[in-house]
């Protein structure tokens, strides 16, 4: 029976590849006796990746609205007005500081097909639920808006790979670097991970009439619209690609609201 | 925390509170506590009975309208809702 290794990623970080050819190197048997970290020492264009936590982009996620016109344009494309943390600014921000770096890059990958790719041993699309996260992607259309692309980086389209994938798709079998070190059946199918807000949902809606509340320091709510009702106005939450779309067809949004106070005031209240 | 709850019935006589101890995302850049009576008068507190009401039933509330704002249609279109977390921490 084959075996499906998924996995979810912080969604928003990203990951700066100057080449693949180690990352290759995963599917070969004789590399178990190495790390991860020594067999792609040599891989990256930028050690250091920016997460969900950096607020330095504000003049960037200017510049994206702009580009489109305004905040209103821009959550009609990409379903999130423009975000310090989301990954289109942040590209945006090394493209600028750090032309060198960029040039150099020859794959930007979210955090979540970072982790499909090493579980592959070869470069793994963008899924669509999580690339929703990057206010590059036209959430309605399922492919990269070109113009949000234009602002933020030179030939972008090509570092983070035309192909976009639907959640859930299995890509490929296991490498062998697995298989020999970890002893993991080989005939294991890699499903492509996602970011870990998408996955949360996934795992508790069953279906599109459910609504899913987490209660924690903030309170998220997170739940279904058909990409026919998308709200006119934009407001301060989130759309994405639903992650229980599996094709073009079941064109379904996944709304993510995000309340600062939650248990802590709760906490003030009732202990 | 329950018993003071069951001291008010739903709906607190129509007192309702806003409590955004940290600056809020929804609504964006708002702090503070704001408390109304039944006539959308605001006043200075609440009653402790009234104001432990007042936190439940505002988080509820703020959650419904935003689902609101956003389209999804409770009434039609929502079988279920599925609540995972805690309400308070245990720390």
């Amino acid at each position: 029976m084959p075996l499906i290794y998924p996995g979810c990623g912080q969604q928003h970080g990203s990951v700066y590849w100057k080449n693949h050819s180690e990352l290759e190197n995963l599917k070969n048997a004789d590399s178990k006796s190495s790390s991860l970290v020594d067999l792609l020492q040599s891989s990256f264009s930028r050690i250091d990746c920016p997460i969900w936590m950096d607020s330095s982009t504000t003049d960037e996620c200017q510049l994206i609205e702009k580009t489109v016109g305004n905040a209103q344009n821009l959550f009609q494309i990409t379903g999130s007005k423009a975000y310090e943390r989301f990954t289109g600014s942040q590209i945006m921000k090394i493209a600028k500081k750090t032309p060198e770096v960029y040039q150099q890059t020859e794959r930007i990958q979210l955090i979540s097909n970072f982790l499909t790719s090493i579980l592959l041993g070869q470069y793994a699309p963008i899924d669509l639920s999580d690339g929703s996260g990057m206010n590059l992607l036209d959430i309605r259309q399922h492919q990269w808006s070109k113009q949000c692309l234009n602002a933020c980086g030179n030939d972008l389209e090509k570092k983070l790979s035309e192909k976009l994938v639907y959640p859930r798709t299995a890509l490929g079998t296991i490498a062998k670097y697995f298989v020999e070190k970890y002893g993991f059946n080989n005939q294991c199918q890699i499903v492509s991970c996602t970011g870990d807000n998408p996955s949360s949902y996934y795992a508790l809606a069953s279906d599109p009439k459910t609504v899913v509340i987490s209660l924690g320091t903030s309170d998220t709510v997170m739940a279904a619209i058909p990409a026919s009702a998308m709200p006119k106005e934009a407001f301060d939450g989130h759309l994405l690609v639903n992650p229980l779309t599996a094709n073009p067809e079941s064109n379904l949004l996944m709304l993510l609201l995000c309340f600062k106070n939650g248990s802590l005031v709760r906490e003030r209240m009732y202990s | 925390m329950s018993e003071l709850i069951g001291k008010t019935s739903p709906s607190n006589n129509g007192f309702i509170g806003f409590f955004y101890d940290d600056p809020e995302i929804l609504p964006q850049n708002i702090q503070g506590r704001f408390y109304f009576d039944s006539n959308d008068q605001q006043i200075d507190d609440l009653q402790a009975a009234n104001k432990a009401r007042a936190v439940l039933e505002g988080q509820c509330l703020a959650k419904r309208l935003y689902l609101k704002k956003a389209n999804v249609d409770l009434t039609n279109n929502v079988d279920r809702i599925v609540i995972t977390g805690k309400i308070i921490s245990t720390v």
